[in-house]
This record gives structure tokens, sequence and C-alpha cells, in this order.
């Protein structure tokens, strides 16, 4: 097992760099002088000439991309082309930020899912498995900012629940029920568009294992539904859904793009959404980078888990 | 003798879609709905006087009327026409963007799977790193390197929607290929190229089928996305996303703006959604006869 | 929008009467009101306090502001409209002059002129304080006039600057080397007094609100900075009109309109600059006024003659006639109670103002025919998060569009609209849309059109060129004004720019919130004085 792991970890490294290459490919074809970053407009071309030569600009492309990858190591990322904040002290705010809504909206919708789509699986063809099954259908076909847009407009709008913008009150960042005020409305826009994909996963994977011969040896036994759906279907389902989390890391950093657009959450989607209608390349190089290594570290996480997890992997090895 | 054997089950397939059609009536709405969609986004433009782009302004968002069922916007221009051109738009990207995902992922999975060996291994080491972005950050990252515009979605929505697809083809090309008939085709030293036009692909047109129909609902609902962000459809032009974007600002005054283009995108997405279920009846028999169960 | 030139807002003719008229007498009021008003409002706030003990005790102010400052802020070189306004809560003149023509004595209590106006001497009120308590005396007087000196000619006269000399802690004079009417409000307007023992040691006059607090002289200090969320401002206990009344005073990055306002109407934010479009909930309604003010902005389109394709006037000649500014502003604007058309680059409160110029007034044949060799397709950059702009775009692209030519409408946020606008040697968009405000005085506008100055228009009219600088020179009112209508009708001649007209300001408050006939409303800042402002 342990070769496996360190197998799928060797494989996965090759990736990574590939990853930053075609980021660094991406950097040097973008139409922007890499200068610009950390030069201000009072400079004298001398003094920006100074700087490149300084900041290594003028150096081979791959003497370059080794540098560029040992600062992204140390978590160097850059400045911002408009503000020339650092982007890693951006990253380090606005990372939290974005962690404490998707995170509990991910579980939420995970827990609930898991819950809604034993009970649909295990009714299948009754009303609740066509209920559910309905509003799964459904709940895929909304585009979660026009959902996110009626919950703004009617819970916050129309009866003035909750307030519509930004993470806390300014002067109150300590209070809790101020922030869980306005943690409410992106929460539920989020849980509404994680909900409906992972409950059909549930569903799907439910019904295939109702079908499988131990259930049908259960039965002969005599065991009851009940028993059947919660200590054995239950646990075979969630082995391949445990794996799905591994897989949902990298929505911890870009899961929430449009809902935190919409809802003005000072969290990474925004950020990314303003660095790319403002051409801050840095940035937007910033944030694929990040997204990108951890869906391979997520999957690495996946493979990991399930490999712990089912026992016929393990007996595979 | 294959053929036959082919035809007849190709028929009993055929027959299950024409009875699951018949008997679910969420199926049966979803495609008079698409053709009422689809006629309606091709015949518009032979209505006259109904212009999306003739600016108004001392008629700025009016209310509904006779004249405009559904008001003006914020530069007098009909409402209604705007939904029903943004419809068109949004129909446009959601089909040539399955096209262009379609083709790109069947050639890949084609060749990946017929092939297989180093080439196989290469191509889906292509489809992890294109796989390991999340569409949204790869979407928006090329289309500031292109121009902003119909053209530039439609081909970045398909240059990154096609990896589902290519696995997909992929395995059922591995399975095809195994096939007697295919295998003898090679055996006889039929070009590869052909073989696969000929023989691996049809064996695999099902599969394109029912991908097809979803990849016009993703593709439609992440133009949606990518327009309601600005990042996507620019004015003039208008799609169901940007007219959303823009019926945001007025959601106060005029939820009306907002409801049109909405419900007209759950709807058409559900419709696909909805189809590529039936169809999957179509590729995997099974499935319909599990329904009896 | 983007710039501020250090002109201030008052006629040239006015200043000299004010001068020995109201020096004394407005310097003798001023703390009286104050006085009264901070009373007043203290008592407000005392009850308000008494009567809501479970709000967390501090009044918050928070106003809506569509873009953010940057974390670096310039109090020497600012010129966006919400770096001054940060500017404006952190810093104080030595005066400040009223677009009516009254001035309010800040840190200054009297600016008197020698005979020959060859000398002013400033008198500083006593016992004045930098927010970290140390005392502001002459030399930060000096220090700070002298860096506006090192740093720009806007204080010059005829090529020399007006020296700074400081007689004794309480005392300055200016030294001028030739005498000039627009002295009193060139000394004015955006010189915020800096402190020496603060930005010496420091070297420049950048500040990284994220990191540093600035030290100031005006009636808030900044408390806290988030980049792209807000400013948070505390009051001054040391301002020298007295401490504000409102504890704290928040500018909150909200982008877009319609999260703007229904925030206003939540009462998330307190005050928010409208739209004519977004103004309906808000009429007749009681929890809300709305107050109406101009800022004497100008809002126009430029053709960017660094691009290859606009080099030909008469192409340029052609796509102005294609154009119809009222059915722009009509777009952009709603209706005609917001906005007043405008031919020239001075907006129509300017006594030098002078419509009889060309108009381009719209003609499709012409345009056609002008247009005819040129290229059909052009890309127009604005700020895509300005929705008047948007419309203005819109409506030019439709008019193009009748006469044959495609518009590539390339909506850009408002740092890189900056970017474009100041780099000159940019051809990438064929046309831009803008809007500034400069003040009165018609020199202030000088620096857009001339290319011995920031040009940022991208003239290239050596005859306008010497026309500036001989109509800043000329002392006779109405010699000046002919040669300011040449001026007028030079730069129209040259089909480069084309104004479209002036736009009110609609600042929507809830109405909880006081004294803003006391704190004044104004062109860049919205409020003159933030401290009078009050909270029932």
């Amino acid at each position: 097992m342990i070769k496996y792991i360190v197998k799928r970890i060797l494989q996965a490294i090759p990736l990574l760099l590939l990853i930053t290459i075609i980021c660094f490919t991406l950097i040097n074809m973008a139409p922007y002088d890499a200068v610009d970053a950390i030069t201000t407009p009072d400079m004298s071309i001398a003094e920006i000439e100074m700087r490149r030569e300084a900041y290594g600009l003028n150096d081979p492309v791959y003497v370059q991309y080794l540098r560029w990858l040992n600062n992204i190591l140390h978590g160097n990322f850059g400045y911002s082309l408009l503000s020339h904040t650092s982007i890693k002290y951006d990253l380090m705010i606005r990372i939290p930020n974005t962690v404490r809504l998707v995170l509990p909206s991910y579980l939420t919708a995970y827990v609930l899912a898991i819950v809604l789509g034993l009970v649909a699986g295990s009714h299948r063809g009754k009303w609740q498995d066509k209920l559910l099954d309905g509003f799964c259908s459904f709940g895929l076909s909304v585009p979660t900012f026009f959902f996110a847009m009626l919950l703004m407009y009617f819970l916050g709008y129309r009866l003035k629940l909750f307030p519509i913008m930004g993470m806390h009150t300014i002067g109150k960042e300590g209070s809790m029920a101020d922030y869980l005020q306005h943690f409410v409305m992106p929460y539920l826009a989020l849980v509404f568009g994680f909900l409906p994909d992972l409950t059909r996963y549930v569903r799907g994977s439910t019904i295939g294992q109702l079908k499988e011969d131990y259930v049908t040896v259960q039965k002969a036994f005599g065991a009851n539904k009940s028993e059947i759906l919660f200590k054995h279907v239950a646990k075979n389902v969630l082995i391949p859904l445990i794996t799905k989390l591994g897989m949902a890391l990298p929505m911890l950093v870009t899961g929430a793009v449009i809902t935190e657009t919409i809802f003005s959450w000072p969290g990474i989607g925004s950020y990314f959404v303003k660095a790319v209608s403002g051409l801050d390349y840095p940035i937007v190089m910033a944030v694929l980078i990040l997204s990108g290594s951890l869906v391979i570290l997520g999957n690495l996480l996946s493979d990991i888990l399930y490999c712990l997890i089912d026992p016929r992997i393990k007996s595979m090895q | 003798m294959k053929t036959k054997d082919v035809k007849k089950t190709r028929n009993r397939r055929l027959e299950n879609v024409i009875y699951e059609f018949k008997h679910n009536r969420q199926a049966m709405f979803a495609a008079i709905y698409l053709i009422l969609v689809i006629l309606v986004s091709l015949f518009v433009v032979f209505v006259k006087d109904l212009d999306p782009d003739a600016i108004d302004v001392m008629n700025k968002l009016q209310g509904p009327s006779a004249e405009h069922w559904f008001g003006t916007d914020n530069m007098g221009r009909d409402y209604f026409a705007r939904v029903l051109y943004g419809g068109r738009v949004s129909l446009l990207v959601g089909v040539l963007a399955m096209l262009t995902s379609i083709v790109l992922g069947v050639t890949v999975g084609t060749v990946s799977g017929y092939f297989g060996g180093l080439v196989d291994n290469i191509l889906m080491r292509i489809v992890d790193v294109f796989q390991s972005i999340p569409w949204i950050i790869m979407v928006t990252v090329v289309g500031i390197v292109f121009k902003k515009g119909l053209f530039s979605i439609i081909i970045v929505i398909g240059l990154f929607s096609w990896m589902e697809i290519a696995r997909l083809v992929r395995s059922e090309v591995l399975t095809s290929k195994e096939r007697e008939y295919v295998q003898y085709a090679r055996f006889i030293g039929v070009r590869s190229l052909a073989v696969m036009l000929r023989h691996v692909l049809p064996a695999v047109f099902p599969t394109i089928i029912t991908a097809a129909t979803a990849a016009i609902a993703s593709a439609i609902m992440t133009e949606s996305s990518l327009s309601f962000l600005g990042l996507g459809i620019q004015q003039p032009m208008s799609s169901w996303g940007s007219l959303l974007q823009q019926a945001q600002q007025y959601l106060q005054t005029a939820p009306y703006m907002a409801m049109l283009p909405g419900a007209l995108i759950i709807l058409t997405v559900y419709s696909f959604n909805k189809l590529g279920d039936v169809l999957r009846v179509f590729v995997e028999p099974r499935v319909q006869a599990g329904e009896k169960e | 929008m983007k710039k501020k030139f250090l002109a201030g807002a008052l006629a040239v003719s006015m200043t000299a009467a004010l001068l020995s008229a109201c020096g004394g007498s407005v310097v003798e009021e001023k703390p009286a009101d104050t006085q009264t008003s901070a009373a007043a409002s203290g008592e407000t706030s005392g009850s308000a306090a008494a009567e809501t003990p479970a709000a967390s005790g501090d009044s918050v102010f928070t106003y809506a502001i569509a873009g953010d400052t940057g974390n670096t802020l310039n109090p020497l070189t600012a010129d966006d409209r919400f770096g001054l306004m940060t500017c404006k809560a952190l810093y104080a003149p030595l005066y400040f002059i009223h677009p009516d023509g009254t001035v309010d004595y800040i840190l200054a209590e009297s600016m008197e002129a020698n005979e020959d106006g060859t000398e002013y001497t400033c008198k500083l009120k006593e016992g004045l304080k930098w927010s970290d308590g140390e005392p502001l005396t002459a030399d930060d007087v000096v220090f700070t006039y002298e860096a506006q000196n090192e740093n720009s000619a806007a204080l010059y006269v005829n090529d020399q600057p007006i020296t700074v000399e400081k007689v004794d802690d309480l005392t300055v004079t200016f030294k001028l080397p030739a005498p000039s009417a627009s002295t009193f409000e060139l000394l004015s307007a955006e010189i915020f007094m800096l402190p020496k023992h603060y930005f010496e040691p420091k070297g420049t006059f950048d500040v990284n609100i994220l990191q540093e607090t600035p030290v100031g002289c005006g009636p808030y200090v900044l408390d806290e900075y988030m980049t792209g969320q807000y400013l948070k401002f505390t009051k001054n206990p040391y301002y020298v009109l007295g401490e504000g009344s409102i504890d704290t005073i928040v500018y909150r990055v909200v982008e877009k309109d319609d999260t703007a306002t229904l925030a206003l109407q939540n009462g998330e934010v307190d005050a928010w600059i409208s739209t004519p479009d977004y103004l309906t909930p808000y009429e007749n309604n009681d929890q809300f006024t709305i107050n109406n003010y101009s800022e004497g902005r100008v809002a126009y389109l430029f053709l960017n003659t660094t691009s290859e394709k606009m080099q030909d006037k008469d192409y340029r000649r052609g796509i102005l006639y294609s154009l119809d500014r009222d059915e722009i502003m009509m777009a952009a604007y709603t209706d005609p109670q917001f906005y007043e058309l405008t031919y020239t680059f001075l907006p129509p409160i300017s006594e030098y103002y002078n419509p009889d110029v060309e108009t381009y007034a719209r003609d499709v044949d012409l345009a056609k025919e002008l247009t005819a060799n040129g290229a059909k397709d052009l890309t127009l950059c604005y700020i895509a998060t300005d929705s008047a702009q948007e419309r203005e775009a819109l409506t030019i692209q439709a008019s193009l569009k009748a006469i044959g030519i495609n518009v590539e409408l390339a909506g850009v946020d408002s740092a890189a609209w900056t970017k474009a606008y100041m780099d000159k040697e940019s051809g990438d968009y064929d046309m831009m849309l803008g809007g500034y405000i400069m003040g009165i005085d018609p020199n202030a506008y000088a620096p857009l059109f001339s290319q011995d100055k920031d040009n940022n228009l991208r003239f290239n009219a050596p005859e306008i060129d010497k026309l500036w600088i001989e109509a800043d020179q000329t002392q006779d009112k109405a010699e000046r004004k002919e040669l300011y209508d040449e001026i007028q009708k030079l730069i129209q001649d040259e089909a480069i720019f084309y104004p479209f007209g002036s736009n009110m300001r609609s600042l929507v408050l809830n109405s909880r919130i006081g004294g803003v006939e006391e704190a004044g409303l104004v062109l860049i800042y919205t409020f003159a004085d933030l401290s009078k402002l009050t909270i029932q």
C-alpha cells in the first residue's frame, strides 16, 4: 500500500511541474511587461532598466522560470500590477475568508446529500425518490448566480432579513452574530449549488449497491430494509463519497467565485474576478497555479484516502 | 449478418426511446419546449420591427405595454426582442461550443483508445492537466488572451469541456476495438483512420449523442455565468446570462426583467439534461430495463 | 472625473475683492459658528446614545464609494476622486474657497496681501496640533509649499516659483515673482498641509496605508484600510474646527450600483451617489434625502490621436458628425434636469464658456462622406463599472453603426482606464470616454490639451499651446476672454475632443444624517468638512 501511495505521489510531481510550466508560458505570453509591477510611473527609464536588471528580467527564459518556481515554492507570488500589493499578503487575507464560507457550505451539502441520496435511492420510483430526483434535475438547471440573485432580492431586500454584502459590518469585526448574519445568504446559495450533484451521486451509488448480491443475501437472511440500508449499503456508498472530499479540495479556493462576487464576500473568488477584469495578470496566474496545484493534490489525496479505506485496493497491492 | 444484427438492436433501441418519450411527460415537455425555442431562435430574424439593438433614449426603462411586452431596458431597447435574440446567442454558443468539444473530445478519445501505449499515455496526461484546473479559472484566463466576444466564448468553452467526452469515448473505443469486426479489419490491413471512421466511431456514436446534449446544457450554463460576471458576451449583443447581469441592476424596480431570462435558462438547461437522460436509454438499454424493475 | 488640478473653484475677479472685504470678518464668524454646531451636535449625539445604549456606542457614518483608493496614498499627487476624498478627511488646507466665493479659514487665521499684490502674509491659528499631538507650525507650512514646488510647477507665476518664508511660528509669507490675481485661490485648493516631522524622515510622500498610519490635521484620522473593501476613519481630537460629531467614518467600496442602492435602503450604508435611474425608491421617501449638486464636471469623448486610425482630421470630424450629444446625455442621465449640454472644454458655469464653436451637430450624410476612406473598425474604452459611461458608449456605438463603422466596446476597470489615459504612447484604444472636474479658472484646463503640460488628450497644435501661455499671462479680463474664446474654437476644430455635457450629482443620504448644509456639498470631495455631519 505504501508503495502505491509513493507511486501516486511520484506521478503527481511531473503533473505539478507541467502546470507551473503552463502558467509560466501564459505569463510570458500575456501582453504586459513584468517590470510594470515593480516600478512606479515617476521612475526614469534608466531606473526602470536598473530594476529590470536587478530583478533578472533580462536573463534567459529558463533561468527566469527556475527563479520564478523557487519564488512560488516560497509562497512569493509577486506583486499586483494595479495596486502594487504583494499577492502573497492578499492571498493570506483572502483564502481564509473563502475557506470559512465554502467549507461549512460544502460540508452541509455533503451531509444533506448523503441523507437525501440514501432516502431517494432506497425508495426508488416512489414519491420520495421522484420528489428528490425532480429537485435535483431542477437544481442542476438553476444557475447559481440566479439563485443568489433571488435570495438577495427576497431575503435581503424584500424581507430585509440579512445584509446583502460583505462579511462584516465595519466596526463589528469581532461580533459572531454579525458575521453569521452576513454568512447566511452566500451559505445558502452555495449549499444549493453543491447539493443536487452530490445527491444524485449518492442516489446513483445507493441504487447500484442495492442491486449487489450481498443485499439479496441479507434479504434472504431476513434482515429488515433499514438495517440493510444503514448497516451495509450506507457503508459502501460512503467509501467512494469520501474520495469526493479529496476532489473537493480546490473548491476551498475557487468554489465560490460567482457567489463571492454577488455578495461582495472578500474572498479569493471576488479577488480573482476583479483581477481578470483589470487584466492584473500576476494575480490571475497566482490563482491559476494555486487552484491547479490544489486539484492535483486533491486527486492525490482522494486516491490515498480511497486506498486507505477500501480493502479491495489494499489487497490488490 | 453482422449489420443485420446491429440494425435490429438499433430498432429496438429506437423503440425504447419512443416508448420513453410517450410515457415520460417531462421528457415530452422537454422535447416540445426545445423544438419551440429552436424554431423561435431560427425564425425571429424574420419578424419585422423586432430590433433588439434599436436605441430609444426617450423611452428608457418603461414597464410592460402593448408595444413593448416586457418593457424597455436602460437604453430604451425592447426587452422582449432582446430576450428572443439573447436566446439565439445562448443556443448558438451552446451548440457550437458543444461541437467544438465533441470534435476535440472524440478525436482525442478515439486516437488515445485506438492506439494505446505511449500516445494514450501522453494524451491522457494532457486530459489530466486540462481537468485539473477549475473551468471558471481556465475559461477566464484564456478569455483575457482572446478578444472578448461571441467567437472567443465559443472557442474557450469548447476548449475546456472536451476532457470528459474524451475519457468516455476512449473507454468505449477500448472495448469496441476488441470486437471481431474491428480486429478483422485491422488484420486485413485497412488503414487506421478508415478503421476508426468506419468501424469504431459508429459504435461510439450513441455515447457521443448523450454526451452532446449534456454538453449543450453545460455550455449554456457556463456562458451565462461568464456573461453574468461581465466576462462573456459583450454589449450590445445579449445572451440570457448578460441580460440577467443587467436585470440585476433593476431587480428592485423591474423584477420581471430578471425572471424572464432566468426562467428560460432554467427550462432550457433542464430540457437538454432531460433529453440526455432519455437518450441514455438509447445507449444503455439496461437503464430502461432497470426502470421497470 | 479623474483629475482635479490646483486651481480652485473661484473666478479670478472675485478674489481680489474678497481679500480685503471679508478676510477678517469670516475668520471671526467661523469659530463661533463651529462652536454652536458642535455643541448642538454634541447634544444630539448624546441623546441618541442615551436612547440606544445597546448600540455599540460609536456613531458610524458609512459612505459607499464606487472604487478603491489603492494602498498607496500620496497627499501631494493624489488626483483621483477617492484618493482626494481620503486626503480631505486626513488633511486640511490653510483655507477653503467655496464655489460661491465664500472663504472658510481652516488652519489659517488670516491671509492678507500687500498693496501691490506681490506678497501674501498668512497667520496661523494658535495651538494647532497634528493628529499625533505634535504642534503644527509655520515650519510645516513652509515644508508643504516647498514640496509642492519641487513636485510640480503649479505654484509658478511667469515660470518662477512662489517662494515661502517663515517669519515666526505662526506667520508665513508668500513672495510672488510678479503680481497675480489668481494666487489667493492657487494657494488654497488642493494644498493640504503636511507634517514635516512625519514626511521628512520618510523621504517620500507615498504613504502605504496598509501598514502606516498617516499623521494629518484633518477632521479624521485613518484607522484601518482593507484593500478593495473599505477605509475606516476615527475622529481627530486635535482638529482645528473642533472634534467631529460622528465618531467613525467609513468609506466603503461598493462597485456595483445595484448592490449600493440595496445596501443604502437596508441601512448598511448611509450615503451614496446615485444615478438618475436609481432615484425612484428615494423620491417622496422620508427616510432619505436627495441632494442634487453640480460639480462643473464635463463628460467627453476623446479620439486618440496616438492611434493610427485617428490620424486624419477629416475622418475624426466625420466621426463627430455622426454623434448627437443630447442623445448621449439622455441615455446616460435619463432626464434633462440632471444635465446640461456643453460644447467646449469649459463647463457652462464658467464665465469664459463660449459655445460659439464648431458643435458638430449631427449630419449623417456628411459623416459618411468624411469617414468613407477611413477605418471601419474602432475600439472605445470606458470604465465598465460606470453605468453612465456604458450607456454613452452604447449610444455612440449605435450612432457610428449608422455610418457603417463598427465599434468594439472595451469596458475596463477604473485602474486600467487610468493607465490607458495616462499612457500617451498607447494607441490601444481608438476612442476613450471620460469626464473631468477642473475648477473654474480656464487655465486649469490647460494640462489636458497643452503639449507644455500633461497633454492627456494628446493634442499636437503648437498654435494652441502658445495661446494657453499668452492667455494665462494676460491680466486684462476682456482680452483674456478673447484669447480663451479662440482656444475653445481651435480645440473644437481639431476634432479630437468632443464634450457632451455637464451632469449633476445626486447624493442620497439616510435622513438620520444631518448637518449636510454645514458640512457643505462641494466638488470632488462631496463634503467640505466631514466633522460637521451629525447622526440622529
